[in-house]
């Protein structure tokens, strides 16, 4: 159970691999997420489900090696198999039909907005993916996004890949240009917040896909205790998706800066 | 109730481990204990024991030198010996006749108990015997695979039902595999206990989360007669102080939990699962905050557990709170805590507290625990564990149409009654009864098991 199937190195730290686990494949929905445990010493992280795979009944999962499982993860090859997948894990989101939807992944958040915007693009929306990173080398999944939606704008911050500017910028245009009528946004908490001060000026509904900060998937552990609408919610359970102006932006921050995977 | 002359590792040897504290009986102590139990013919141990342990029956199996009987006597009874024998509060102990008398030590039962799994289980060669199960033709899943989920499925088992138990870890036991420290219940215990209630017929499947990776239909879809939520309580509630989310603040259940994966070999390596910083102070009074301190300790830190009850009324055994000193635990008690400080990095610097005593306030005899005047002060501290209050794994009820909970979001039953308010859907344990000490959860799990029985053989379509 739970074998790579494949491997890509995309960067020296970022790793994609395609795990076989069919039952999560064929059940998981935009919005969910898995808890991985590389093997039996390491501990469970959670990570996107990035797409799936009907016919291999597959999961991809992109990762950047920035905690002790995931340089574990990182280490396993082609025919190894991951000692757990718990999954599919967090609210599945509800897609809605026949709107304009922009898409904002940054850096490995591109991971993940793709399956979700497969799912937008299957239920007749028109789906704008703003992509972007600091540099060329943090693009992840531009193929498969150029693919999946019907635009797509990729922005670097030094120009050496796509447009040079922020994925601010492509969301003000879009909003203006194209009407987006809803906003979803994954990235690091610094770019979520700079997303959300345009999406607000631009009243444009947004909603954030949240890091799952968890190690057990069902709240036990507390660490995905996060405030939405006023009420202590857990990130695993109810999100990873959340509607941006019932976040309390300050206690994220601080739960984002503190987890320690 | 300080059990007799059980072998300890010296607090000296055991901060530097995570092996057992307590040793348990040798042959001869458990011989000469067990020669001490009067064989009462009304024992009043066996009435005090929730789950109605042959009590005089077990010892003197021990007496007459067949381990392997005395578990088989204990097992009748109840079928998580092992434990039992370690961690239950011993009731029973309470009970015992010797209490009666002057300068007479109760007979360590307890301790007998644990005696009777650790040798005995040894001699117990765990054969499934597939004939045994399924003799009814109904199929029951259980959510959850602690102490409650274990019980349940034991014992419904062995009334010939086929049984699936569902467990979102990896790794079956509920909190005794996640939360429990090593150092008071050894995984091989653990594994050892699962392995038995597998032996029964059992069936667990493991990495299955339900209401996500499976839902409550799926299952009755999939044949199930009945369901039994044994989910537990063990989700943290907020500590309701400001600055909760600084860094350096956990809750103790993702500490635990992290030790615990780790297992015992963590002590050796160099690298901690997460920061813990040099003074540690735990906040809370139960099982929960001690352990944390005592895995805190076994870090080589400065460990200190402040609460606003008095130290009788801590929600702890004796032993745990007599060992946890021993180890260099402190202990901090009347102290409310009511603001966490935090330094310009926002991390955890320290405690506010306010000072608690007993007053009369209205002057009507009514003594309560008031903050006394002016009497703030800070406790200072690197990592904060908060191990206060919790609550039921519930969230099933959102997903499932009809199941209900109560105001405490426990899953809501009848009086007395074992079913919820979901048709064939029943609960049991900490689910159920909230945060609850083990035997509790084991004598609740029991009576549930007795009146799923009866359902199923009577009509559970
Ligand atoms: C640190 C600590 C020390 C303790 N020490 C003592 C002690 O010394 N003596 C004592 O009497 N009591 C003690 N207790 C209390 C005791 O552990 C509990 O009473 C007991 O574990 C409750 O059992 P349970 O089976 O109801 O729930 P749990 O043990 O919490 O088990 C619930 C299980 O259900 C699983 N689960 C939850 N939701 C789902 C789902 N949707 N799908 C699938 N699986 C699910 C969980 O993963 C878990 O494994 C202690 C508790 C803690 C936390
Ligand atoms: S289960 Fe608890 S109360 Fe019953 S005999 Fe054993 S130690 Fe005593």
């Amino acid at each position: 159970m739970f074998e790579i199937l494949s491997k890509q190195i995309i960067t020296d730290r970022v790793k994609r691999i395609d795990v076989k686990a069919p039952k999560i494949a064929q059940t998981a929905k935009p919005g969910q997420f898995v808890l991985v445990m590389p093997d039996d010493k390491t501990m469970r992280v959670s990570l996107p489900i990035a797409e799936v795979n009907l016919i291999k009944e597959s999961i991809t999962l992109i990762f950047c090696e920035d905690s002790p499982s995931l340089d574990r993860l990182g280490n396993l090859w082609i025919g190894d198999s991951l000692s757990a997948v718990i999954g599919p894990l967090g609210m599945p989101e509800a897609i809605v039909k026949e709107s304009k939807v922009a898409c904002v992944g940054y850096g490995i958040g591109i991971a993940a907005i793709m399956f979700l915007c497969r799912e937008l693009r299957k239920n007749d929306n028109k789906v704008i993916g703003i992509i972007g990173g600091k540099t060329g080398k943090d693009i992840i999944l531009e193929p498969q996004m150029r693919l999946t939606c019907q635009k797509i704008f990729l922005m670097t911050e030094d120009g050496t890949a796509g447009r040079k500017g922020y994925v601010t910028q492509a969301l003000e245009e879009v909003v203006q240009n194209e009407k987006a009528s809803l906003v979803y946004v994954a990235g690091p908490i610094e770019i979520i917040e700079e997303i959300l001060i345009v999406a607000r000026a631009q009243a444009v509904k947004t909603k954030v896909i949240i890091e799952p900060l968890t190690i057990d998937g069902m709240g036990i552990c507390g660490t995905g205790q996060i405030c939405v609408d006023g009420a202590d919610t857990c990130v695993a359970l109810d999100g990873p998706i959340f509607e941006a102006e019932k976040l309390d932006l300050e206690n994220l921050r601080q739960k984002m800066n503190n987890f320690t995977k | 109730m300080r059990q007799p002359n059980i072998p300890v590792q010296t607090p000296a040897k055991r901060v530097k481990n995570f092996h057992e504290v307590e040793l348990g009986f040798s042959k001869r102590q458990a011989m000469e204990e067990a020669r001490r139990c009067p064989q009462c013919t009304n024992p009043k141990c066996v009435a005090g024991c929730p789950l109605g342990v042959d009590i005089p029956g077990f010892i003197r199996s021990i007496r007459e030198g067949d381990f392997l009987r005395a578990l088989q006597k204990v097992r009748e009874n109840n079928n998580l010996a092992g434990f039992c024998g370690r961690l239950c509060s011993a009731p029973c102990e309470q009970a015992c006749i010797l209490n009666e008398e002057k300068n007479v030590q109760a007979i360590g039962i307890r301790a007998l108990e644990r005696f009777a799994f650790d040798h005995g289980q040894s001699k117990v060669r765990q054969i499934f015997n597939a004939e045994s199960t399924n003799q009814t033709n109904k199929k029951v899943a259980v959510v959850g695979s602690g102490p409650a989920g274990l019980v349940v499925a034991a014992q419904l088992a062995e009334d010939g039902h086929a049984v699936t138990v569902f467990e979102t870890f990896e790794k079956s036991g509920g909190f005794l595999n996640y939360g429990v420290p090593e150092f008071r219940l050894p995984k091989k215990v653990l594994d050892n206990e699962i392995d038995y209630v597998k032996s029964l017929g059992v069936e667990i499947k493991n990495l299955s989360f339900i209401g996500r990776t499976h839902s409550i239909e799926e299952l009755f879809s999939s044949g199930y007669n009945a369901i039994v939520l044994t989910t537990g309580a063990g989700i943290p509630k907020p500590c309701g102080l400001s600055r909760q989310e600084a860094s350096g603040v956990y809750f103790a259940q993702e500490f635990l939990m992290r030790v615990n994966f780790a297992g015992g070999h963590l002590i050796l390596r160099p690298a901690e699962p997460f920061a813990l910083g040099e003074k540690v102070v735990v906040l809370g009074c139960g099982e929960l905050a001690v352990d944390s301190a005592r895995v805190a300790v076994r870090f080589g830190k400065n460990v200190m557990v402040v609460h606003s009850s008095t130290e009788e009324d801590m929600k702890v055994s004796q032993e745990q709170k007599q060992q946890a000193k021993e180890e260099g635990v402190r202990f901090e008690i009347l102290a409310e805590p009511v603001e966490l400080c935090v330094d310009e990095q926002n991390h955890v610097k320290g405690i506010k507290c306010l000072r608690l005593d007993f007053a009369d306030a209205g002057e009507k005899g009514e003594w309560k625990l008031i903050p006394v005047k002016d009497s703030e002060f800070i406790i200072e501290a690197d990592t904060v564990i908060l191990a206060g209050e919790s609550k039921v794994n519930s969230y099933i009820a959102k997903l499932t149409q009809g199941l209900k909970v109560d105001s405490q979001e426990r899953f809501y039953r009848k009086k007395d009654q074992a079913q919820t308010s979901a048709k064939n859907i029943f609960a049991a344990g900490a689910a159920a009864l909230g945060p609850a000490n083990f035997i509790e959860v084991l004598s609740d799990s029991k009576n549930v098991s007795n009146q799923i029985d009866l359902f199923l053989r009577r009509d559970g379509e």
